[in-house]
């Protein structure tokens, strides 16, 4: 351990304790909330908060299955290419909601996890996601004596859909100022439109969505271009949903909600409370065994483990790990990992002590010793926590990658921290009485204490 | 002033033995009671100033059209309503006539629905991960454990003995919990267990890496004698280490919330089991293998009888 580390680690936690800090209430010396970089004209920044799942602050998840077997007519088109384009969908009608910081991700090739905060109105999420949008337009069908519609419609092919709609917007018109939904073909079924209106000039055409009739209009004359209108008892606002659906796009697959969830804010909020308490709590009760036990070896292994607390909850900000309920516990689980490995490196440096060895040999054959314990120890933990993240789904997620964290960081801390520490305490003649350190005091005969090379002894506890 | 820690093995085995088998014998009459996500449902989480009693909620449910709705009080004037898996439609309309029924001093926190096949491979998954996990884990302390060549195995098929026992006495209590207070497992839980696996393995590293290290040091010296005092020696951090992880999780247990509650309770008593088991069992399974190795291999006439290091 030289000086460089030192520094190292001192830059490492005055950056983390900056990450830490909410930064709507301390903007200086910075301008910007986050991390911030201009360079010549370009300006980017990321903002640093931290990410609270929908457990802790409330709203509706939804897991959707694709049912690729239900599209009529069958698809060739593969699975993970109808995942990709159904979140495309949904992403687009959830930014027309206004909804902050949706989540949508497969989970699998088959599902996808929609996550809506803040939205507490469970069907109203669920009909948004789930709602196919297929808009079709069917002729009528005609009686070839009188040459009039009959009242049933039939597809042209093939048939005349949604799929090349340029974006639909609201207009009001007539008298009474009635909301439509305006829209326009694209190429080439502007051209199909145009036919359509010649073929089935003064008869109704059917406009269906997800085959249910919204309007049935007459055709009043040949129409010179691909646009049209949508009328159907709208009010202004189901127009605009309406507009918004078309805009985002027909679902390509039929949608199934396998899960639903919903968690109210103020629960939510609670849960944080609680959390929170709980966390601290835990925290003190643990330094206070530590310093109580290993006296000055417990100061040094809490102050390691209050760095390990602000490295950790900076790594949550900036990666940014979303905090659940699960994800809490797996941090404050943590913490007791995170003591464990200066547990085991203390022992040690006991035992060596009572072997007659010196302080500075003594950390030193402690680090060694301890080192392929909390190695082989932690591996397995994150093995665990790799496969708890490989299958699980949403909190499990959430718990394994805390865990993974802040096992990652509590090697980091037990390994450079704390013996950091203990070597810079060393320095000092008046903390390197042998009491401090947990061992009795030397008999007074022993004056300086041995170089304890006699490895068969250490083998041996004394008690 | 050595502790027979391996000489009264068959004592500790007896003990984890008496443990485990009400927990056996619970699980196999079905005590182990799956949450909604494990059977596919609708759990409506509702919170009343005044909350009615259980029946009158049932009863109003079933005039809604479910009449397999259970209902479970829960402390802080929390009610618990489970029915089959219902649409959102569904659920809006219960939630409204509820709240019609009782105005003013309702709110409804919670409203979680699963349909059974998603529940079905939520379970596939929870056992796939187990098992897979545990493959690992044998695979990464056989590798620890390279230099004792096939004998590596050994240590890790006993940390997975160990490990096992220490799921199973969280299942066990559990079934327990479930057949008398109907405490419900979710994959909170499966989550407690993995985690509990982890540590469990964690614990057991920690003596064994000792042994290793003992073997390493006194080599010729008979295995028994260097188990005993590497555990002697990883006693302290053994307790300390699972002390402070007790600590924080009875910190969780105390001020975490209600949902928090099952799952720190697992984690506890995995964690002590745990415990346990690095000390007073897997160490002991390495030993009574070389012993019964010993033994076949004196009645063969090969080798010489007495526990040998198998460095």
């Amino acid at each position: 351990m030289n000086r460089s580390w030192a520094w190292i680690i001192a830059v490492i936690a005055i950056l983390a304790i900056w990450v830490d800090i909410p930064k709507h209430q301390i903007g200086f010396p910075f301008d910007c909330p986050g991390i911030c970089y201009r360079l010549g004209g370009q300006s980017t920044f990321v903002e640093i908060k931290t990410h609270l799942g929908l457990d802790l602050q409330g709203g509706t998840q939804l897991i959707l299955q694709l049912h690729p077997e239900r599209i009529p007519g069958g698809t060739t088109t593969s699975i993970d290419d109808l995942n990709t384009q159904t979140r495309v969908v949904i992403d687009r009608r959830i930014n027309g909601l206004g909804v902050s910081e949706p989540v949508i991700e497969s989970l699998g090739s088959d599902k996808v996890l929609v996550q809506l905060p803040g939205v507490s109105d469970l069907k109203q999420a669920q009909d948004l996601v789930t709602q196919q949008a297929f808009l079709e337009i069917k002729v009528p069908d005609v009686d070839p004596s009188s040459g009039s519609a009959s009242g049933t419609y039939h597809s042209l092919t093939p048939p005349l859909t949604g799929a090349n709609l340029k974006p639909t917007f609201v207009e009001f018109q007539g008298t009474n100022n009635a909301p439509v939904v305006h829209f326009e073909f694209g190429s080439p079924d502007d051209a199909r439109w145009i036919q359509l209106s010649k073929d089935f000039l003064n008869k109704p055409v059917q406009i269906l969505l997800d085959g249910k009739e919204i309007s049935a209009p007459v055709i009043q004359q040949v129409f010179t271009s691909g646009t049209g209108v949508i009328q159907g008892n709208f009010t202004p606002q189901s127009a605009k949903d309406l507009s918004t659906l078309l805009n985002s796009g027909a679902l390509p697959v039929p949608l199934e909600v396998v899960q639903s969830s919903r968690v109210e804010p103020t629960l939510g909020q609670d849960s944080v409370k609680r959390s929170l308490v709980a966390g601290a709590i835990g925290l003190l009760l643990v330094a206070l065994f530590m310093i109580l036990y290993y006296r000055l070896p417990g100061v040094i292994a809490v102050m390691a483990l209050f760095f390990y607390t602000a490295l950790t909850y900076a790594v949550f900000r900036l990666i940014p790990v979303t905090l659940t309920l699960a994800g809490v516990a797996g941090f404050i689980l943590s913490i007791g990992m995170a003591v464990d490995a200066n547990v085991l490196t203390f022992e040690r440096i006991k035992e060596e002590l009572r072997n007659g060895k010196t302080l500075r040999v003594s950390l030193d054959e402690g680090r060694r010793r301890a080192f392929p314990s909390i190695l082989y120890s932690n591996l397995a933990t994150i093995l665990t926590a790799l496969i708890l993240f490989n299958f699980g789904t949403g909190t499990v997620k959430g718990f394994a990658l805390t865990l993974i964290v802040g096992v990652v960081v509590s090697f980091f801390t037990a390994v450079f921290v704390t013996q950091l520490l203990l070597h810079a305490a060393i320095e000092y003649s008046s903390l390197r009485r042998r009491r401090l350190w947990g061992v009795e005091e030397k008999p007074a005969d022993g004056r300086g204490p041995t170089d304890g090379r006699d490895g068969r002894a250490t083998a041996r506890v004394t008690a | 002033m050595l502790f027979r820690f391996v000489e009264r093995k068959f004592w500790y085995f007896a003990l984890s033995a008496l443990l485990i088998v009400p927990g056996v014998f619970f699980l196999s009459i079905g005590g182990l009671k799956p949450g909604i996500e494990f059977k596919g449902g609708t759990l409506l989480d509702l919170r009343f100033t005044v909350p009615p009693p259980a029946a009158e909620l049932h009863d109003a449910l079933a005039s809604l059209g479910h009449p397999e709705a259970v209902v479970q009080g829960a402390e802080g004037g929390r009610m618990e309503v489970r029915t089959l898996t219902l649409t959102s439609d569904q659920t809006v309309a219960v939630e409204k006539a509820l709240k019609a029924k009782y105005p003013g001093e309702y709110i409804d926190d919670n409203a979680s629905s699963v349909s059974p096949s998603f529940s079905a491979e939520l379970v596939t998954n929870a056992v796939r991960s187990i098992v897979f996990a545990s493959i690992l884990i044998v695979l990464l302390i056989a590798f620890a454990f390279k230099e004792f060549g096939w004998s590596a195995f050994r240590y890790g098929l006993a940390a997975i003995i160990a490990l096992l026992h220490d799921a199973l006495v969280v299942l066990g209590l559990f079934a327990i919990l479930g057949y008398f207070f109907n405490v419900e497992v979710d994959s909170l839980f499966v989550t407690a267990v993995l985690t509990i696996i982890g540590f469990s393995v964690h614990d057991t590293i920690v003596v064994f890496d000792r042994i290793r290290e003992n073997l390493h040091l006194n080599r010729g010296e008979a295995l028994n004698p260097v188990i005993n005092y590497s555990i002697m020696q990883t006693l302290a951090r053994s307790v300390i280490t699972s002390l402070t992880v007790v600590l924080t999780l009875l910190a969780l247990y105390l001020f975490g919330g209600y949902s928090m509650r099952t799952f720190a309770l697992a984690l506890v008593v995995g964690i002590i089991s745990g415990t346990y088991s690095s000390i007073f069992n897997a160490s002991q399974i390495i030993s009574l293998w070389q012993e019964i190795e010993d033994r076949i291999r004196h009645r063969g006439g090969r080798g010489p009888a007495g526990a040998r290091a198998a460095a």
